[in-house]
């Protein structure tokens, strides 16, 4: 009899161990979290990787068991690049059941899909966007913005010029919304430094060149030249007409130079080209991203990958600290981040939303980097000091 | 030479002209009458395969012509001088006439060369003017380089719509014998026109078409004969349906 | 002075690329009335050519553009046969060919969107990375290669339509439909003709720009609205006109942006006014056709 019911026990134990090993056993229903990127317009080189990443974040986790032992499913909503059509998809979103959006499309689209989280109060986050206006022209409690904002790419630019000690520079910049937004930033960063703005130019999407635009730059002769737009072929005819007219004045770039496809389209054009950067290629947590990645999809991941990546975990951070999806509780959570350290950011800096701010990537965790010949190299500063 | 069946087509959604029947012999000049908007044009247009909206049969040396596109209507030897002349004015004399060689059988230059001998002997004032552009011809100069242009592709059938119109009676006369002229060479015509007394002159044969359809069938020796020409095309309309 | 001239120079470049997509437009919209807004899709669609034979295959640069313009050829007809002739042969009106090919626009943009990614690929310079000063004159190797290009095509095409009877024919087609069928002269290979022609014109345009601003998916409607605003100034009675309208709105560009002291977004509307003025003042153009009809 002893022998039988320990028999029957012992059955029962390793029963129970081995459901509780098994690793499809998710508990409950899925939790789903939204993201509206734009798959067709104009922002779709940037936004493409950047979904990539959230993606493979999503299948790590779920890998590893889930979030709070539930699946996380991905719902993808394409806006296009259209603010209206950006706000239907948070929508549909918030119908479908999303604990949490993730917008990675323009500027003027992710402020209109604002709209709907400043109204149904869902946690909405745009973990790339860099533009400033996103957390100042709407006040919405349930919108953050990790991203790497133009004011701290300024910041941490100038920090470095300092040094060099320029007195007059001049600035080139596409017709972009996000490129005139960064523009004016730098500009206003820059003359809040005491720098001259000698020349100010406009390549517009479209161009056959940037002739005319750089040669007013050379005549102006600056001591540096600051780019600040994001279209990748206006910004490789800047680097060409650059070369072409032989001007010799520094190159000082937005974290739009650090996208990899320079490196093959603007071939030649790169050698000494400073820029601002997320990515410190030597942090061991970059190291381990870029392997992980390499494993699961069989090509290298690159900095815009590592935002999405992050934007995921910063989010099932939240909704882990908040016990499971109530809105109010992951707001709270979101809100109560700290110290949360990620892919991007420099060695020793970190995620946070300290004082009530709803822009949490660090301020000093950008890094300026300079391309040798065409590879992206050696970080050259750090932060804003 | 020439033989319908059946033909009809027009623009648009409706016939223009229906069931026509009518036959022009080798060597004929045959003359298609009747009043204003009766569908003579729109039948020549139907020959020629450029109205979209056509049946019925019209068997040329045993092909059908209403199962051909245009191109090969000319190629196969029908060619038309359209009312209106519709000279290319921007282009010369000289590049009007060669563009009618284009589907010339045989387009060598030595084909095309005589082509052109042949079309400015009939009409030295054009070897004249060869190298002027053609909206700088006269009316009736154009009306020779229209029926010139019809016959550089060397046609066994020509197809003539009103060549005489708004011309002054002397030039009516100069193309009246080169197109004489023409016949007596054995080209076969079928000759549009309004006016009777050049068509009775000029043809052995008519057809008059009113309300699209053919309403009368007559020797023009027969027709001519008849004393109430003046009021032919009323009572024909009068009668027809 | 210096300074002017390397700019007449990069202005010469683009405005060459501008006329070229006009002359694009111009060759199919004379003989069939259709004005092909997807010429600056097969703009893209040769720079992607390009980027596959020559970037990717490594071929000759010479064997790459050939074979890319002789591929256009087909993708212009293969176009024609499948979105203009059945309308045509229907009967539908002029706007219908019209509506459909902005349809093949899009078709067009999503397949090079898909195919390729969103990424730019980079395309070679014809004679590699350099500058090229003559004189006073100076300018990037690519641009020289880019006028001497445009130019020879211009030539060429002027003399197919001057001085062969193929080019004749286009032009009696242009000139009278109607007689233009009677003569003999077979329509629809006219038209198909004109839009291969059109496709391949367009695909050099694509070639010529792509290794100085990278193949990208968005890259055909800016050279789309730029070849139409050079023909509407040029006018789409002559050859020469798409040339002229070309040089005239990359030098208005261009000079503008150098030396007018207006701010940089005032510059960039430069285009659209010239637009606008020519077509409320002179919707023929600079250049206008030699009298139609008789």
């Amino acid at each position: 009899m002893q022998h039988s019911s320990f028999a029957r026990r012992a059955r029962a134990l390793v029963a129970a161990v081995l459901v509780a090993a098994a690793p499809a056993a998710f508990a409950q229903g899925s939790i789903r979290i939204g993201i509206i990127t734009d798959r067709v317009g104009p922002a779709k080189p940037y936004a493409e990787p950047v979904t990539q990443g959230a993606e493979f974040a999503v299948r790590e986790l779920n890998a590893k068991g889930g979030l709070l032992g539930r699946k996380v499913e991905l719902l993808i909503e394409d806006d296009q690049g259209k603010p209206d059509v950006s706000a239907t998809a948070a929508r549909k979103l918030v119908d479908a059941g999303a604990a949490f959006i993730l917008s990675l499309s323009l500027t003027p689209a992710t402020q209109q899909a604002q709209t709907v989280s400043l109204e149904t109060r869902v946690p909405h986050m745009t973990p790339s966007n860099s533009g400033d206006t996103l957390t100042t022209q709407i006040s919405n409690p349930n919108f953050w913005q990790t991203g790497p904002l133009g004011s701290t790419q300024i910041a941490t630019l100038l920090s470095y010029a300092r040094s060099k000690n320029y007195k007059r520079v001049a600035l080139v910049t596409d017709n972009s919304d996000l490129g005139q937004l960064i523009n004016r930033f730098f500009k206003a960063g820059l003359e809040k430094s005491g720098i001259q703005i000698a020349a100010e130019e406009v390549v517009p999407r479209g161009a056959t060149t940037a002739e005319p635009q750089m040669q007013k730059v050379r005549a102006a002769n600056p001591d540096a030249l600051f780019m600040t737009g994001v279209l990748t072929p206006e910004n490789t005819l800047v680097l060409r007409a650059y070369r072409q007219l032989g001007l010799k004045a520094p190159i000082l770039a937005n974290y739009n130079l650090s996208v990899p496809q320079y490196t093959s389209v603007a071939k030649g054009l790169l050698d000494g080209v400073t820029f601002v950067d997320a990515f410190d290629p030597a942090k061991p947590e970059v190291r381990r991203f870029v392997e992980a990645y390499r494993k699961d999809t069989g090509s290298d991941p690159w900095n815009l990958h590592g935002y999405g990546y992050d934007g995921i975990l910063l989010v099932a951070d939240a909704i882990r600290r908040a016990g499971g999806t109530d809105r109010d509780k992951v707001r709270e959570a979101m809100q109560a981040t700290r110290n949360f350290v990620g892919v991007m950011g420099a060695q020793g800096s970190s995620y946070g939303f300290a004082d009530g701010r709803r822009t949490g990537f660090d301020t000093n965790g950008m890094v300026v980097r300079v391309y040798e010949r065409d590879v992206q190299g050696k970080v050259v500063h750090v932060g804003q000091k | 030479m020439l033989e319908l069946a059946g033909v009809h087509g027009g623009y648009g959604g409706a016939d223009a002209v229906r069931g026509i029947d009518l036959a022009v012999a080798a060597g004929e000049a045959v003359a298609l009458l009747g009043p204003n908007g009766a569908g003579k044009s729109t039948l020549l247009a139907a020959l020629s395969g450029v109205l979209r909206r056509r049946g019925g049969r019209a068997l040329m040396d045993g092909a059908d012509l209403m199962r051909m596109p245009s191109h090969r209507i000319v190629a196969h030897g029908l060619a038309q001088v359209p009312e209106g002349r519709r000279v290319f004015a921007p282009l010369t004399v000289e590049d009007n006439l060669r563009l009618g060689t284009i589907r010339l059988a045989g387009a060598s230059r030595g084909a095309a060369a005589e082509r052109f001998d042949a079309v400015y002997a009939l009409f030295p004032r054009l070897a004249e003017r060869r190298a002027q552009r053609a909206g700088t011809l006269s009316g009736g100069e154009q009306q020779m380089l229209a029926i010139g242009r019809a016959l550089m592709s060397r046609p066994r059938v020509l197809l003539l719509d009103e060549p005489f119109l708004g011309l002054a009676p002397r030039v009516v006369e100069e193309i009246r014998r080169a197109l004489e002229a023409l016949r007596a060479n054995g080209l076969t015509m079928l000759l549009v026109e309004q006016k009777l007394d050049i068509a009775l002159g000029f043809a052995s044969r008519a057809y008059v078409l009113v309300k699209g359809r053919i309403a009368l069938a007559e020797t023009t020796a027969a027709l001519a004969r008849r004393g109430d020409l003046a009021s032919l095309y009323f009572d024909l309309a009068a009668g027809a349906g | 002075m210096r300074d002017f001239l390397e700019l007449a120079v990069s202005a010469t470049a683009s405005g060459c690329v501008y006329a070229l997509v006009a002359l694009a437009y111009l060759v199919m919209t004379r003989p069939t009335g259709i004005i092909n807004f997807a010429v600056g899709e097969w703009a893209a669609v040769a720079a992607f050519g390009g980027f596959l034979t020559l970037t990717h295959a490594e071929w000759p640069y010479a064997a790459g553009i050939a074979a890319v313009t002789a591929a256009m050829f087909a993708v212009g007809w293969a176009t024609e046969r499948l979105t203009v002739r059945p309308l045509v042969e229907r009967g539908a009106p002029v706007l219908a060919p019209i509506l459909a090919l902005l349809g093949m626009l899009v078709v067009f943009r999503e397949l090079i969107s898909v195919g390729f990614g969103p990424d730019p690929r980079p395309l070679p310079q014809a004679f590699g990375f350099g500058r090229l000063e003559i004189g006073l004159v100076a300018g990037s190797y690519q641009s020289f290669f880019t006028i001497g290009v445009v130019l020879g095509l211009f030539a060429l095409t002027w003399w197919f339509f001057e001085r062969t009877l193929a080019g004749r024919a286009f032009e009696a087609v242009a000139i009278d439909r109607r007689a233009a069928a009677l003569m003999g002269i077979d329509l629809s290979r006219v038209t198909a003709l004109s839009f291969a022609g059109g496709a391949a014109i367009a695909g050099v345009a694509g070639l010529l720009v792509a290794p100085n601003t990278s193949a990208h998916y968005m890259m055909g409607l800016p050279l789309a609205v730029q070849g139409f605003t050079a023909l509407v100034i040029g006018g789409v009675g002559r050859v020469e006109g798409a040339l002229v309208g070309g040089l005239i709105l990359a030098f208005a560009e261009q000079l503008t942006v150098r030396y007018a002291p207006v701010p940089p977004g005032l510059a960039m509307g430069v285009p659209l006014v010239l637009l606008i003025l020519f077509l409320l003042v002179r919707p023929t153009g600079l250049l206008a056709a030699r009298e139609a009809r008789a």
